[in-house]
C-alpha cells in the first residue's frame, strides 16, 4: 500500500463548506462575505454536496517531484471548485468524484474518485 | 467622438534585460515613437503607461529619464491588457476632445522574478490553492481537445508557426525556428503543454503616439486610423463556465466588428493573445475566422500563416516575440500599425489594409479572463 501524504490522510474527516445567499439562493465557494448576485450580506454557511464531476484537468510537472493533477469539479449546487485529484487516480473528463477538504488550515480541496472511495470503505 | 490615428511607433527588442532598470527599458521605445511621429516631446499633452509589475509610478520613473514630465501621467495595471487598456483610455480622451496628442507605452521586466510562472495575487482563492496561468490554459486545452476529439500533439503546430514568424522579427525574444519534434520533446510543464507551448517571460517595452486625425492632417503627419476600441472585464461566475468559449473575447469581438462596421473577412492581419498554444485556436473561433471546433483545421490550412489569407501573429506573437506582460498590448499595436504602413520587411503581410489587436488576461477565481482589449485599425 502506497504511503499517504498528510493531505490525503486528513482528507476524509473534513467536508467542503460553501455559502448560500439567504435572499436569492446563490451558492458560492468558498463562503463569500456578500452575495455577488443580489448584494445581500445574509450568507448562510452550508455543507456543499460532495459529489460532482471533473470538468477539466491538467497534470502538472514540478521538476523532480511527482506530477500532480489539478482540475475543476462542478457540483450539482451550481458551484465550481478548483482542487487537486487524489494521487493514483487516472483523470478523465466527466469522472465522478467526491470533494473533500484535504487540509482544514489551507482548505485545499481534494478530489477523490467515487469508485475508489467506495472500494476503501 | 472624433477620429483618432496612431502616428508613431517604437519598440525595443524583447528578451532578457536583467541588468537594465524597468524605467530604462521604456524610454528608448518612447523616443523612437516620437521620432517616428516627427513630433517633439513638448507636443505630448498626456501619457498613459501600462505595466503589471513595474511598480509604483513606473510611468513617471520612465518619463523622468527624458524630461517628459509636468503633464498628466496615468499608470494603468490590467494584467496582460495593461498597456492595451492604457491605449483604450488615451483613445477615448482624444476622441472626446480632452487632448489632441497622447503618448501610450507599456513596459515590464519579468526577469526580476528569476523565472517560472508570473506571480499572481495570493489573496485570490484559487491562486492560494496553487493555480497558475499555465494551468488555466492547460485546463482549457484539455477540455477543448476532448470536446473536439483532437490529438494533443496537433497543438505543437501552433508553436512551430509562431516561431517561424518570430524568426523574421529582429525584436523577437526567440528568433529561431523549431520543429514539431522539438516542441513535442521539450520539457513537460502542465499537460498537454511542453515548455514550447508556453510564452517566455520577457523584458520589453513598446510605445505609440496617438493624435486626433484632424490635428495630424494639419500638422502634416501620416497616421493609421483607429476604427474600434473595445475594453471590457470578464463576467464573474460562481459556477459553471464553458472554458472552450472565451466569453470576454467573443463579446468584445462582436462589439469591435460592429463599431468598425466590418466582419472577420475584412481583416488582413491579426495580433492576438497567444500566451499558450491553445489560446490561438480559441481566439480564431472567438474572432469568427472559423466555426467552433474548426480552428485546428484552419491553422493547418496555412490561412493564418504568413502568405495565407489572414496571417495571425506575424510578429511571432507572445510565444515567439515574448510576453513582457504590461508591454504586450502596445507591442501588438506597434506590429499592426507597422504592418499597415508596409514596414515589416520579411514578415510583411502584402496589401494589409485592416488589422486587429487582442490582449486579454488575468487569472482570478470565477473569471474566464479578467480583462480584454480589442482594437481595429485601418490604413
Amino acid at each position: 500500500m502506497k504511503a499517504k501524504s498528510p493531505v490525503e490522510a486528513d482528507s476524509r474527516s473534513a467536508e467542503p463548506e460553501g455559502g448560500r445567499c439567504a435572499e436569492c439562493g446563490t451558492m458560492a465557494f468558498p463562503v463569500p462575505p456578500i452575495c455577488s448576485a443580489c448584494l445581500s450580506q445574509a450568507i448562510e454557511r452550508c455543507r456543499l454536496p460532495e459529489s460532482g464531476t471533473l470538468y477539466t484537468f491538467t497534470v502538472v510537472h514540478h521538476g523532480n517531484s511527482d506530477p500532480i493533477t489539478v482540475g475543476y469539479v462542478d457540483l450539482p449546487a451550481g458551484v465550481r471548485v478548483f482542487g487537486r485529484l487524489e494521487v493514483g487516480v487516472q483523470a478523465t473528463i466527466g469522472l465522478p468524484v467526491r470533494v473533500v477538504v484535504g487540509d482544514v488550515e489551507s482548505r485545499m480541496c481534494l478530489f477523490v474518485a467515487e469508485e475508489n472511495q467506495s472500494c476503501e470503505q | 467622438m472624433r477620429a483618432v490615428s496612431v502616428v508613431g511607433t517604437g519598440i525595443i527588442p524583447f528578451g532578457r534585460h536583467s541588468s537594465t532598470a524597468t524605467a530604462d527599458l521604456s524610454w528608448p521605445a518612447i523616443l523612437d515613437a516620437l521620432s517616428d511621429a516627427g513630433i517633439g516631446r513638448e507636443k505630448v499633452q498626456v501619457a498613459y503607461c501600462g505595466s503589471a509589475y513595474g511598480g509604483m509610478m513606473v510611468g513617471q520613473r520612465s518619463l523622468a529619464r527624458i524630461g517628459l514630465t509636468g503633464i498628466p501621467i496615468v499608470n494603468v495595471e490590467n494584467a496582460c491588457s495593461s498597456s492595451a487598456t492604457a491605449f483604450a483610455l488615451a483613445y477615448r480622451a482624444i476622441a472626446s476632445e480632452q487632448y489632441d496628442i497622447a503618448l501610450v507605452f507599456g513596459v515590464d521586466k519579468l526577469s526580476q522574478f528569476g523565472g517560472g510562472t508570473i506571480p499572481l495575487v495570493n489573496e485570490d482563492w484559487e491562486v492560494s490553492q496553487g493555480l497558475s496561468m499555465p494551468m488555466v490554459y492547460a485546463m482549457r486545452a484539455t477540455r477543448y481537445l476532448h470536446e473536439h476529439d483532437i490529438n494533443p500533439r496537433r497543438l505543437d503546430q501552433v508553436s512551430v508557426k509562431a516561431r517561424k514568424h518570430g524568426a523574421a522579427n529582429s525584436n523577437a525574444h526567440f528568433q529561431k525556428e523549431v520543429s514539431l519534434e522539438e516542441v513535442a520533446s521539450s520539457r513537460p510543464v502542465t499537460d498537454p503543454f511542453t515548455l514550447l507551448h508556453c510564452c517566455p517571460t520577457s523584458d520589453g517595452a513598446a510605445a505609440v503616439i496617438l493624435c486626433a486625425s484632424d490635428v495630424a492632417r494639419r500638422l502634416g503627419i501620416d497616421g493609421v486610423k483607429i476604427r474600434a476600441s473595445e475594453l471590457s472585464s470578464g463576467v464573474f461566475k460562481t459556477g459553471f463556465r464553458d472554458m472552450t468559449i472565451p466569453e470576454i473575447s467573443v463579446r468584445g469581438a462582436a462589439l469591435a466588428y460592429e463599431e468598425a462596421g466590418i466582419g472577420p473577412d475584412d481583416i488582413s492581419v491579426i495580433e492576438l493573445h497567444d500566451a499558450f498554444t491553445i489560446a490561438e485556436l480559441l481566439y480564431y473561433e472567438a474572432f469568427g475566422l472559423c466555426k467552433r471546433g474548426e480552428a485546428m483545421a484552419l491553422l493547418e490550412s496555412g490561412e493564418t500563416s504568413l502568405g495565407g489569407r489572414c496571417p495571425v501573429n506575424p510578429s511571432g506573437g507572445l510565444l515567439s516575440k515574448g510576453h513582457p506582460v504590461g508591454a504586450t498590448g502596445v507591442a501588438q499595436i506597434v506590429e499592426i500599425i507597422d504592418q499597415l504602413r508596409g514596414r515589416c520587411g520579411l514578415r510583411q503581410v502584402e496589401g494589409a489594409r485592416i488589422g486587429l489587436t487582442h490582449a486579454t488576461g488575468g487569472g482570478a477565481t470565477g473569471f474566464d479572463h479578467g480583462a480584454c482589449t480589442i482594437h481595429i485599425f485601418e490604413r
